[in-house]
């Protein structure tokens, strides 16, 4: 099943920053270790593109349980089935990216763009559908693709747009908003893309990885895809890593390996460690935990390290995703304003911030257009779960005795 | 105001009934247009909901005294408006241009009033609600449209009475309206959202 | 099977709604609704529907399914 790093295994190219790294077979990440793939060099490492059918997709999703990558986990297989036979409008690839701590998707589109390429125009053929488009944020991913669609000649109309960088702008249906020519917030409504997405017509909307992987499935067939990972979820994911790491960035892992493998592998420091990014959960401890989805959402990792004021991190924290939120609905709105000064208060030892904190814990989740408020509270209450010992240790009015490195990254922040 | 001996009296009685109901029909919009102004100013929820009460009871009783009066109008010999009016307002041969003011006020009050009817069945739809503000334009459209007509239509145009009636709704709308300005906008209206 | 819904990108705090469906909407301490979520009866529909109409920002709604 999961194969342990060994030196051979072990391959970093560190080119402009985003270091990468495979523990076991790479294959989103195949033949990345010599820089950009351009198209000559992925046909050589990757091969071409099979031609499938849509019911060829339906029947590989299914068979290798292939989950969204971008954060909700949902099966492939059932979003393809919710589509109407006929009259597929678009596919779109969501590469806003923007979990500010993900890296995953710029890699992908940086230096593999044929891939997810590959992924999104096999499957927009076999949908019939006559567009594919590809929101992003990433000016070099951009470039990259850009570059790339220059190499290919797909008959379908391709079409790369940038998007606005905030987190909630990255939420599928902001993305949709984007590429109509709108603003990027969710609509009121919660209706699915599969039914009215892009311009209200039946839509294939997913993450970047979600492409490459089923790029990589179509070449490898449902066995060759599961000879390795999970039985349940079988193949590899990417996962970024990062915070209290001597070696941060992106690695491709056999899905379910162990969580301390990964972080004895990014040689984290000891101490907390939160799964699933800032949507996602402080873990009361490491050792057991497999990493899969739905559980580590888009795949971000982040090593807390035990130098920092944890309180203090998730303070700070709590201010950004305060200042992510469209600004469109009232307790999300509010909400998060009060967790901050709750979290503000409860950090210098006023113990009525906790008590207030717990009651607004609970008046958010549900309570927006989109997941911002559930996830923001997601990921507030397992800090005071997990945090409890330096909670009590504020509350006493000494403090924790650390100060806030600001070990998770916060963009605009001191990091 | 003309004289009118027992004979003609009784067949004037139409036209005077007319005439009422128009007055009326005005004096019930601007209760309701007032009503309309200064509600999104009220916080309290049992007021405001009291309001919207008036307010729509006001609009739907103009609506009635609204019809009464064009009936009246184009039953009575008095004056020739034939019912073609309602369809083609131009070239009327009674006051033409107060008979198209007075048509596109009622077109307009009636658009307001079914899109008001519909309000509650139609929020489910997202283009509805998103809708509904503009369309409600149409009131105050028609409402202003009523006056005009009413200014220059009005057997008693020039009586000091209907003048003052007149006079009175634009000054009550107009100060609901700089109430509505003064401190309505900023502080009950979306200040708290980013877009 | 009726539901109130909410669609919070219109919603103002102004409410109205509460005061209407006491059974199914309090106000939290910033003035928007708290929906209980559990099904309309058919003896508090009319109560439903009047509180769907005097929404000032046509934000609720009655949902069917
Ligand atoms: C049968 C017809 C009508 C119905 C059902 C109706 C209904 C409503 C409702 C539900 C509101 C929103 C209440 C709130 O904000 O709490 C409103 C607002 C308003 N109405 Fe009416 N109305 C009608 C006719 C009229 C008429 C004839 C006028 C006269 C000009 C008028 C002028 C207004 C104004 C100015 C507002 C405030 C709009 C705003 O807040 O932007 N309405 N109406
Ligand atoms: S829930 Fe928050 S982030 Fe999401 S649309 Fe509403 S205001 Fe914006
Ligand atoms: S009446 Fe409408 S705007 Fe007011 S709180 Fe209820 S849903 Fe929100």
């Amino acid at each position: 099943m999961t194969t342990i790093d060994s030196p051979a295994s072990l391959r970093s190219a560190g080119l402009e920053g985003e270091r990468h790294r495979v523990i076991g077979d790479a294959r989103v990440l195949a033949g990345l270790d010599q820089g950009r793939l351009d198209l000559q060099r992925h046909l050589l490492t990757h091969g071409p593109q099979p031609e499938l059918t849509r019911d060829d997709y339906v029947q590989l999703c299914e068979a290798v349980g292939l989950r969204g990558r971008g954060g909700a986990a949902f099966p492939v297989a059932l979003k393809l089935q919710d589509l109407p036979a006929r009259g597929v409008e678009a596919v779109v690839v969501n590469g806003s990216e923007s979990e500010p701590v993900s890296r995953k998707d710029r890699l992908l589109l940086t230096r593999s763009p044929h891939l997810v390429l590959d992924g999104a125009v096999g499957l927009a053929h076999a949908l019939r559908a006559p567009h594919v488009l590809i929101a992003v944020h990433d000016p070099a991913a951009a470039t990259s693709l850009r570059e790339a669609l220059m190499e290919r000649d797909d008959q379908l109309a391709i079409e790369v747009r940038d998007t606005p960088g905030r987190f909630v702008a990255g939420e599928a249906r902001a993305v949709l908003s984007v590429l109509e020519g709108g603003t990027a917030v969710p609509p009121g409504r919660r209706v699915l893309p599969t039914r009215r997405g892009y311009h209200r017509r039946p839509t294939f909307l997913s993450n970047v990885e979600t492409f490459a992987q089923l790029a990589v499935l179509a070449r490898l067939g449902s066995r060759g895809f599961s000879s390795t990972g999970l039985t349940s979820e079988p193949g590899t994911q990417l996962l970024t890593i990062d915070g209290a790491v001597q070696r941060p960035g992106v690695i491709e892992t056999p899905t379910g390996v162990p969580l301390d493998t990964v972080l004895q592998y990014a040689g984290a420091e000891p101490g907390p460690v939160l799964l699933g990014g800032y949507h996602g959960r402080w873990l009361p401890q490491t050792d057991g935990v497999l990493l899969q989805r739905p559980e580590v959402s888009a795949g971000i990792i982040l090593a807390l390290g035990s130098g920092t004021c944890p309180l203090g991190e998730v303070t700070r924290v709590a201010e950004w995703l305060r200042s992510q939120s469209a600004g469109q609905c009232g307790p999300c709105v509010f909400g998060l304003a009060s967790l901050v000064d709750d979290f503000a208060r409860l950090t210098i030892g006023d113990s009525q911030g906790w008590y207030d904190a717990q009651r607004h814990l609970g008046l958010i989740p549900g309570r927006g257009a989109c997941a911002h408020p559930d996830g923001a509270a997601r990921f507030l209450t397992s800090a005071l779960e997990v945090f409890d010992d330096d909670v009590r240790r504020h509350l006493s009015g000494q403090g924790c005795g650390r100060p806030v490195l600001g070990v998770l990254p916060v963009p605009g922040g001191t990091r | 105001m003309r004289v009118a001996d027992g004979e003609q009296g009784r067949l004037m009685t139409l036209w005077y009934l007319a005439r009422a109901a128009g007055v009326v029909t005005m004096v019930m919009f601007t209760l309701s247009a007032v009503l309309g102004m200064v509600m999104p100013g009220v916080r309290r929820p049992e007021r405001r909901f009291w309001l919207q009460y008036v307010h729509r009871s006001a609009a739907v009783t103009g609506l009635v005294l609204l019809a009464t009066h064009v009936v009246a109008v184009i039953a009575d010999s008095y004056v020739d408006i034939s019912p073609t009016v309602l369809v083609w307002p131009f070239g009327s041969g009674y006051r033409p241009f107060a008979m198209v003011i007075g048509v596109l006020a009622l077109y307009s009050l009636v658009l307001a009033s079914l899109v008001g009817a519909a309000r509650g069945r139609l929020a489910v739809s997202q283009s509805f609600t998103k809708h509904w503000r503009k369309l409600h334009i149409a009131a105050s459209v028609g409402w202003l449209l009523s006056i005009g007509h009413a200014l220059l239509a009005g057997t008693d145009r020039s009586t000091p009475w209907m003048l003052g009636i007149t006079l009175a709704c634009l000054g009550a709308v107009a100060t609901a309206g700089a109430y509505r300005l003064n401190n309505a906008t900023p502080k009950t209206t979306r200040a708290w959202r980013t877009q | 099977m009726n539901k109130v819904e909410i669609d919070w990108t219109r919603c103002d705090g102004h409410g109205l709604c509460a005061g209407l469906l006491p059974d199914d909407v309090v106000l939290d301490e910033w003035g928007f609704p708290v929906l209980r979520g559990r099904e309309i009866t058919a003896g508090e529909l009319p109560d439903a529907r009047r509180a769907v109409l005097a929404c000032p920002a046509l934000a609720l709604r009655l949902s069917s399914r």
